[in-house]
């Protein structure tokens, strides 16, 4: 009786495992690539008074053979729930990656604390998988 | 004279033969032989009657026994489909509240991580964020892993309750078998082979 029991104890502990079957995980597709993390962020915020407000974004270029684009998220805080504000898409031979953040197409761009971060993409037919987060900046809109 | 001869003769072969049959009979059949209540070891006709009414006795301790015993193949289906049911028939109720629990305990908990498991591996599935990808499968496969330990502890208990239903149903047909013969030796009134027998 004690041996059945330790053979149904280890069975249950390292036979058996939930399967992996999500199209986009790497650890049950070899043919699947992880986007690189985003490093290098620089956000500068510009325009005062009555102007357009914007957020300049620029980072590093991640490899183009397991990247396809950009996801641009924001935040009112460090911890607080980040939304995707914009897609990018990768630009092929340059170093450095941009997004500008307007307030002529947002007008949620507006005076305040922000906090930016990019994470990377590669598409494939069963969805874009997507990388790391980066490390999150601060960004001022003044008024 | 010669027919009278003849006639006397029939007479005497007749009663001879007669008296033969009588003397064979006598060895086939010795109804003293048959008559004699001592060849079983009894002393006389009394005896053997006492002998008889402690055999019609014991017939009718026999026949009780029979109808209050529990059948072993019952009790063990009882257990194989409900842990512990078996156990409640022969009245070992202790045995039977622990095992039905532990049973029960296993049972549902192995439901509820293989429904915390299954709700973190929908969420894996959707998944799209290398991070959340990881994360959700790892939050899936550990309360699977307890949900097959629980499946497997209550296979364990199962298995162990039908071994006990076994032992639990023999021991209760001997405690009955005591209690009959028990309750037959408390009565005042006694059939025993010495003769009757009154207690006070």
């Amino acid at each position: 009786m004690k041996y059945l029991a330790a053979i149904l104890i280890l069975l249950s502990l390292f036979a058996c495992s939930m399967k992996r079957n999500n199209p986009l995980d790497p650890h049950s597709n070899p043919d699947i690539e992880i986007p690189g993390e985003v490093s290098g962020i620089i956000a500068t915020a510009h325009g005062t008074g009555s102007d357009t407000r914007y957020v300049n974004l620029e980072w590093g270029s991640n490899n183009p053979y397991n990247t396809d684009g950009y996801y641009v998220y924001r935040s009112l805080g460090y911890y607080s729930a980040y939304a995707v504000v914009d897609t990018v898409m990768h630009a092929t031979g340059s170093p450095i990656q941009s997004y500008v953040h307007s307030s002529a197409n947002d007008s949620s761009v507006s005076p305040g604390d922000y906090w930016y971060r990019v994470s990377a993409f590669k598409s494939y037919p069963s969805g874009n998988l997507e990388g790391r987060n980066s490390v999150p900046v601060f960004v001022r809109i003044r008024n | 004279m010669t027919a009278n001869m003849m006639k006397y003769t029939r007479y005497i072969l007749l009663t001879i033969l007669m008296s033969m049959g009588l003397l064979w009979a006598q060895t086939e059949f010795d109804l003293k032989a048959f008559a004699d209540s001592t060849k079983y070891g009894w002393q006389d006709y009394l005896q053997r009657s006492d002998y008889r009414d402690d055999l019609l006795a014991r017939q009718n301790m026999l026949q009780l026994y029979e109808l209050e015993a529990l059948p072993i193949k019952e009790n063990f289906l009882k257990s194989a489909v409900i842990p512990g049911w078996g156990q409640f028939s022969t009245k070992r109720y202790t045995r039977a509240t622990v095992i039905l629990s532990l049973e029960l305990v296993s049972v549902m908990s192995a439901i509820y991580f293989h429904d915390k498991a299954m709700t973190n591996h929908d969420l894996y599935e959707s998944a799209t964020q290398i991070d959340d990808i990881n994360h959700y499968y790892g939050e899936a496969q550990t309360p699977y892993q307890y949900s097959l330990m629980a499946l497997g502890f209550g296979a364990v208990v199962w298995a162990y309750n039908l071994y006990d239903v076994i032992i639990s149903t023999n021991e209760y047909n001997e405690d009955l078998w005591r209690d009959i013969v028990k309750r037959r030796s408390a009565s005042p009134l006694q059939v025993t082979p010495a003769g009757l027998e009154l207690r006070f």
